[in-house]
């Protein structure tokens, strides 16, 4: 029975958007401080849009899934999405998690916040915030 | 998928079912007699066992009324370290190591809420204990010395003749748990008072293996209600699985030749070194090792996440560190050695079997390398340092 759905082992073995942009408008860094994982989004806005986004992420294969996952559906998206982005959403179209993975959804979600929060109050974080 | 072609590297976790084992399994299982009952069948099925009681005393050095059967070694430790203190009403001292199996460390903590006192002494950075550190920790109340032979995460022997020696000199009984290295090195001459082993990690089928118990040390059974195994372990024996187990006992020991250690070690030789060419890896033990785990940590990745990959390319290898539901678990032997959270969650143990061939080691050091290169890449500064 595999323990990944298909859209995690898609995003896990062949990342998109994996990297860190030259000079982003905005960074966002979160981490979970328990488990170590860790999500570091940059992206380019452009009227309210993220015209480019790219991510750079250390944790557990469904992390990193994540990662290139967000950075996929975010990518031509209005920054107002990605401010109101919750697990759910994530957990969706990773494919649905199992219990032991869901922490990572809202990772995903939070780092996703973190980005439209930053870019509102013109921060560049250069260390991890807490996940939650 | 990736590539379903599977190589196992999980061999400490459990061998497969031996081909001999399985037959004797089977051979077993056709016994309709009781052991215990008076009449022809009972007599056959006692005859097996004992034919397999005698293999297994071959392996562990003992002699046949030494062997306890256990349903594995979990149990067997269990019963080594309860069955002692049990036999003395919960009273003295026991000295443990903080990297002993759980099944061990468990037991321990537990005894402690009895009332036994406990001593719980660290490995070096190579993942030895020292023996001096066991004979300083040895008091006048000391009952029991529980080390185990080779650890199950890293590999690294244990001076257990040193310890032996020790235990000898100050008149206190010795246990080892040689899970680890059962029908791969040579358990005849340890001299421990106690041996506990498992079948399911050496070719056997799963849920037997036995604890050796010296003669004349006084052990109280966890199950109680017949006089079964010596009155230690009461319950109709299992006598298909113990004829699996010394099916493959046999296996073993038939193999357990200079040129069979020399052909294991040569595989261990051509992993690491194929893995070291990933750049920034380290090998967990430094030091008397068992050739057959390869236990290695790769700088900036993750084992579980590496784990994972290996996993879809069909190459199955463990991790002593995991991440489930957001909490951490890491391993409890890696830290005691003096490593960091983060080395200890970037360590993969690889552990070799007989059918692993050089074409294997070179596949999986391919695809690890690749892998680590990649996870590398993913992670870029985040993962920087760790």
């Amino acid at each position: 029975m595999p323990r990944f759905s298909p859209q995690v082992i898609d995003h896990f073995t062949n990342p998109r958007n994996c990297g860190r942009l030259p000079s982003p408008d905005v960074a966002a860094f979160v981490g979970n401080p328990v488990c170590g994982d860790q999500i570091l989004l940059t992206a380019h806005v452009h009227d309210g849009v993220i015209t480019d986004i790219a991510f750079e992420a250390f944790g557990c294969s469904a992390s990193l899934a994540v990662a290139s996952i967000v950075t996929e559906r975010l990518r031509g998206s209005p920054l107002s999405d990605a401010a109101v982005l919750d697990q759910e959403q994530v957990a969706a179209w990773a494919g649905g998690l199992s219990p032991d993975q869901r922490h990572v959804a809202a990772l995903g979600a939070d780092v996703a916040r973190r980005l439209a929060e930053n870019h509102r109050d013109g921060i560049t974080d250069d260390a991890p915030v807490a996940a939650g | 998928m990736i590539n379903q072609a599977e190589i196992y590297l999980d061999f400490a976790a459990t061998a497969p079912l031996h081909p001999a084992a399985a037959s004797a399994v089977a051979r077993g299982q056709s016994l309709v007699g009781n052991p215990s009952s008076r009449h022809e069948a009972g007599r056959v099925a006692a005859e097996a066992l004992d034919t397999a009681r005698t293999s297994v005393a071959r392996l562990l050095g003992v002699t046949p009324p030494e062997v306890v059967f256990t349903s594995g070694g979990s149990e067997s430790d269990a019963l080594a370290l309860w069955g002692t203190f049990a036999a003395r009403r919960f009273s003295g001292h026991l000295v443990t190591t903080s990297i002993e199996h759980s099944a061990v460390l468990e037991n321990a903590r537990a005894l402690a809420d009895f009332g036994v006192a406990v001593t719980v002494i660290d490995p070096g950075p190579s993942g030895h204990v020292d023996a001096a550190d066991i004979g300083a920790a040895i008091r006048p109340d000391t009952v029991l010395v529980s080390v185990m032979h080779a650890n199950n995460e890293t590999g690294a022997i244990q001076p257990i003749d040193q310890i032996v020696a020790l235990t000898r000199r100050a008149g206190i009984a010795m246990h080892t748990d040689a899970v680890h290295t059962a029908g791969k090195l040579d358990l005849g001459s340890l001299g421990a008072t106690m041996v506990s082993v498992s079948a399911h990690k050496f070719g056997g089928p799963r849920g037997i293996g036995a604890l050796a118990v010296r003669a004349g040390h006084r052990l109280a059974p966890l199950i109680r209600g017949g006089s079964q195994e010596g009155a230690l372990r009461a319950g109709t024996e299992n006598v298909a699985a113990a004829m699996g187990m010394a099916a493959a006992v046999e296996v073993c020991l038939g193999r357990l030749t200079p040129g069979y250690r020399r052909g294991m070690r040569q595989r261990r030789r051509r992993l690491v070194s194929g893995l070291q060419e990933a750049g920034g890896v380290a090998l967990n033990v430094t030091g008397p090792v068992l050739d057959e785990t390869v236990s290695v940590r790769f700088e900036g990745v993750r084992g579980d996440t590496l784990a994972d990959v290996l996993d879809l390319h069909g190459i199955y290898v463990s991790t002593g560190s995991a991440c489930h539901a957001g909490q951490d678990s890491v391993s409890h032997v890696l830290t005691a050695q003096g490593l960091g959270e983060d080395a200890a969650r970037s360590a993969v143990r690889f552990s070799l079997g007989p059918d692993v061939s050089g074409e294997d080691i070179d596949r999986v050091v391919s695809v690890t390398t690749d892998a680590v290169h990649r996870l590398r890449r993913t992670a870029g500064v985040v993962g920087a340092g760790r």
